[in-house]
């Protein structure tokens, strides 16, 4: 057994906050990407360049530099906003940060998946009488998810080891607490393995769960079995 | 609501009882092309008109055009006594949506939801669009699944389906919603050879009940089996029109002539 030197807890509970940030990020995130998504595709073009300069902006600049500017930007804002000076809450400025770089790219997984939605199956569901919010909740989403699940899955495993740079704005997370413990036990190895096998657990775990995910949505698809 | 004056209302209620859909001058254009240039046709209540035409000739836009598939460019439509009316915005589409409503579509390649099972299919517009309950739609898709001889279907995916067989749940999902016409657009041009056989049985049926249908099919022989009006379409104008029997045995312009003896030639090669 790998003796933590009392540090266990401590690391249990960074492994908790390391999850909720990126399952938090992980559902806003696609909610920010459905919509950056319908954006592009609008035949509203102020709609459509502003979610064009949003996604050219987030994927071109790295994702440490994003969570900083947010972080000390956002202190700076709401202090000038308020009058006085307000800490951000490092749960949620990483949540924020998060969710903001998972749109830009889940923005262009959608977009490409909800083209591949043949337009026969559009057209049906038109010819039948749905209305067009109808038509995306009952026809393009179920039908979209198929295309979109291999590229939402591989930003989720960048996502979950992507909660690891937030550590820098002071958020408890797994990452932080096992240099903490690094630091006071001058036995860095242990703690950052033991910090690795976690992440490396949640991954596999995902990684189960995706191919459970594709199966369901591969339901009346041909597949060479 | 405008009364017309008495005399036109008479005349109209002898008319328009009968009268399933009326086209007036229906125009589309595609930016600088104009595929339909001005068709005028009426169906009476129970009327099987089949449209033909080579292809370019229009014929499955002008059926896109009826359920706004493609918003005509002008020109009048009315399905039964009701003018459709052309607006735009929320209106427009509510409009568009109740209109389709009563005509069911049926596409050259079926366009069955692909992540939902057969009966799925056939219960999601009635649940949706008519507020059927989901035990009546179920029921109700049952009964349309056994009309078209597919009971046993009902819980497989249409990939596992024969062309065949998803033409007939696509029908049988068109029928679920109750529509007063019925639009074929070319409903066996998908199939393999062998499977066209039990697709026209089943149309053949639906007219046999008295059910009001345009088709858009390059099936001569079942045109003139079944139709009891054939409609010719050359480069978006109606060129000939009449019985079936008149038509294939005497066809009166050189165009139609033309395009029976190449489509008899293309059968017999």
């Amino acid at each position: 057994m790998i003796e933590l030197q009392g540090f266990g807890d401590q690391i249990a509970v960074g492994a908790i906050t390391t999850i909720r940030v990126a399952t938090t990020s992980l559902v806003l995130g696609i909610g920010v990407g459905l919509c950056g998504a319908m954006a592009k595709l609008s035949r509203f073009r102020p709609l459509r360049m502003l979610a064009d300069t949003y996604t050219t902006i987030i994927r071109g600049v790295p994702e440490l530099l994003i969570i900083l500017i947010l972080y000390f930007g956002g202190t700076v804002a709401l202090t000038t906003a308020f009058g006085r000076y307000v800490e951000v809450d490092a749960f949620a400025a990483g949540v924020f940060a998060l969710t903001i770089v998972f749109g830009a790219y889940a923005t262009e997984v959608f977009r490409g998946a909800i083209r591949a939605v043949s337009a026969g199956q559009v057209e049906a569901a038109h010819a039948l009488g749905l209305s067009k919010i109808q038509a995306w909740r009952l026809v393009i989403l179920p039908q979209m998810w198929r295309h979109a699940l291999p590229g939402i899955g591989n930003l989720w495993l960048t996502l979950l080891k992507d909660t690891a740079l937030i550590s820098v704005v002071g958020l408890e997370d797994l990452m932080r607490k096992a240099g903490v413990a690094a630091g006071a036990t001058h036995d860095p190895l242990t703690f950052y393995t033991v910090a690795a096998g976690l992440y490396l657990s949640f991954t596999s775990v995902s990684l189960v769960g995706l191919t459970l995910l594709e199966r369901h949505a591969n339901r009346g698809v041909r597949v060479a079995d | 609501m405008n009364q017309p004056p008495i005399a036109d209302q008479a005349r109209d209620d002898t008319t328009t009882a009968r009268c399933a859909l009326r086209v007036a001058g229906l125009k589309k254009r595609f930016g600088p092309l104009e595929v339909i240039k001005g068709v005028s046709f009426a169906a009476q209540r129970g009327d099987v008109i089949s449209i033909l035409g080579s292809s370019g000739s229009g014929k499955s836009t002008l059926l896109r055009c009826l359920n706004f598939l493609e918003e005509p460019s002008e020109g009048e439509i009315w399905v039964g006594d009701q003018k459709v009316k052309m607006r735009s915005g929320l209106a427009g589409q509510r409009e568009v949506n109740a209109l389709r409503c009563k005509l069911g579509m049926v596409f050259q390649s079926f366009n069955l939801w692909s992540h939902m099972t057969v009966l799925e299919n056939l219960v999601e517009a009635p649940i949706h669009v008519r507020g059927v309950s989901k035990a009546e739609a179920r029921l109700r898709g049952e009964e349309l699944l056994a009309k078209v001889g597919l009971a046993d279907k009902r819980h497989a995916y249409p990939a596992h389906l024969s062309g065949g067989q998803q033409q007939r749940v696509a029908i049988a999902r068109a029928l679920a919603m109750e529509p007063e016409i019925l639009l074929f657009d070319e409903p066996t041009s998908a199939l393999d050879p062998e499977l066209v056989g039990e697709v026209l049985k089943v149309i053949r049926a639906l007219a046999d009940e008295g059910r009001t249908m345009l088709i858009v099919t390059h099936e001569l022989g079942f045109a003139r089996q079944v139709s009891n009006r054939v409609i010719f379409l050359h480069q978006g104008r109606i060129e000939e029109e009449g019985e079936p029997e008149a038509i294939f045995r005497d066809p009166a312009s050189f165009r139609l002539k033309r395009f029976l003896s190449a489509e008899v030639g293309e059968l017999q090669q």
